[in-house]
């Protein structure tokens, strides 16, 4: 399963990444960008963390995604919990 | 902030609480998903505000907490010696699940006061409602056992109103876990310094010694220094109540908090105290931890691991006071 994509749609389905000109060609070529330059406040966190634990199976806390500071930290903090996964 | 800080912080008007129960509305809005226990449970706890509100909550819960009080107590008192004496008072040597035991002690204590039955399980394990770091598959498994919970609370009183039910069930959600912390660190610490001695040497002391609730969060209303920070308006503030362990006992009462949000389970903690120092006190019996972990969580710290050695004792100890 390729994770890095599940993250990118979460991503595009509750902050609309792919519609940003700047930044979905860096997010489709796999290259890497700053989360702030999304403006994701604290509602769609938890909007993008429940898209990611349906789809994965997986139990995201939203301190370990708070923690995340651009998009290649939060595909590891999710492979880590696909990882961890029972 | 630590210490007197913190104390200050929460007896003084220039903090008030986060606003957590908004937050958790919002968010079941905006995510379309039912979150109508966990809500109503929250809604029901006086931790959550301030002002009118918040005084009309706490004396309702200080009143279901105070009714058929002595009774009550006294049940516990003699369901939990006999817990106590049953796990310690054989005189086998053998190993112990002290968390075992000490999760027992608490749910008898907290099923008295509350009348809701005991959940199984490890408690470490468990959502707490409230933690602020759930995901939403936890916040979704937690509205499942709080629903659990109503019902439970309905079959036993049919003829209560949902609002009697969601205290019930929001006093066992704050008494419990903040219960089995301490006292699991505290007897695990108590344990510690008693060394080879047995059990009746020495008390344990009648004030907790260590906190499972380690800290508490805050809001500024203004613009303010504190111990010597600025803290900017509607700034996050945390108040370590851990750092009072190894205080004196006056000092450590502020575990149960300070200021409007004065723990009102303190004085049935105290008992519950008194209950357990008396049983051990009497055991003649050495115990020595073998295996002890803590599960920290943002809010709580349970030992998800406490296990002992037990020596022998001469003679078996029933419990029964008679
Ligand atoms: C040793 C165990 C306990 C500790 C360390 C503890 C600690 C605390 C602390 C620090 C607060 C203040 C929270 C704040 O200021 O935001 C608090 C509040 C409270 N506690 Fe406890 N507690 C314990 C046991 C219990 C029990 C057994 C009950 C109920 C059966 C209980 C019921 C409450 C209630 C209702 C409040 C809210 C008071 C308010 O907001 O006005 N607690 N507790």
């Amino acid at each position: 399963m390729n994770i890095r994509r599940v993250v990118i749609a979460a991503l595009d389905k509750s902050v609309g990444l792919l519609d940003r000109p700047s930044l979905a060609p860096v997010a489709l070529s796999g290259g890497d960008f700053a989360l702030s330059e999304l403006d994701i406040d604290s509602l769609s966190t938890y909007e993008i963390i429940m898209q990611l634990e349906d789809e994965l199976g997986i139990d995201l806390p939203p301190a370990a995604v708070a923690s995340t500071t651009t998009l290649d930290d939060l595909v590891d903090v999710v492979t880590r919990a696909v990882e961890a996964r029972p | 902030m630590l210490r007197d800080d913190a104390v200050g912080v929460l007896a003084g008007a220039g903090f008030g609480v986060t606003p957590h129960v908004d937050f958790i509305r919002a968010l079941a809005d905006r995510l379309k998903i039912d979150l109508s226990a966990t809500l109503t449970v929250m809604r029901h706890l006086p931790l959550w505000t301030d002002g009118p509100q918040h005084a009309e909550l706490r004396r309702e819960v200080a009143a279901f907490l105070a009714e058929d009080r002595s009774a009550k107590l006294a049940r516990a008192t003699a369901r939990i010696r006999l817990a106590l004496f049953r796990t310690l008072g054989s005189d086998a040597s053998e190993h112990v699940d002290l968390l075992r035991m000490v999760c027992e002690v608490v749910d008898l204590f907290m099923e008295e006061f509350t009348g809701l039955p005991r959940p199984e399980g490890d408690p470490s394990g468990f959502p707490s409602i409230f933690s602020s770091n759930l995901g939403v598959a936890e916040r979704r498994r937690l509205e499942v056992l709080l629903k659990q919970q109503f019902a439970q609370a309905n079959d036993l009183f049919p003829d209560e109103p949902i609002e009697r039910h969601a205290l019930r069930v929001g006093q066992f959600a704050m008494g419990r876990d903040a219960l089995i912390g301490t006292l699991g660190l505290s007897l695990h610490h108590h344990l510690g310094s008693l060394g080879e001695d047995t059990l009746t040497a020495r008390r344990m002391p009648a004030v907790p010694t260590h906190t499972g609730l380690p800290a508490i969060g805050r809001m500024a209303r203004v613009a303010q220094t504190v111990a010597g920070c600025p803290v900017a308006a509607g700034a996050l503030i945390e108040c370590r109540l851990d750092s009072l362990a190894g205080r004196p006992a006056a000092e450590r009462r502020h575990f149960f908090g300070s200021g409007p949000h004065l723990c009102l389970g303190r004085p049935l903690s105290l008992a519950l105290w008194d209950c357990v120092a008396d049983a051990l006190a009497e055991l003649d019996v050495g115990l020595t931890t073998t295996d002890f972990a803590l599960a920290q969580s943002d809010v709580f710290d349970i030992p998800s691991v406490f296990k002992a050695s037990k020596s022998s004792v001469s003679q078996p100890l029933t419990g029964d006071p008679t």
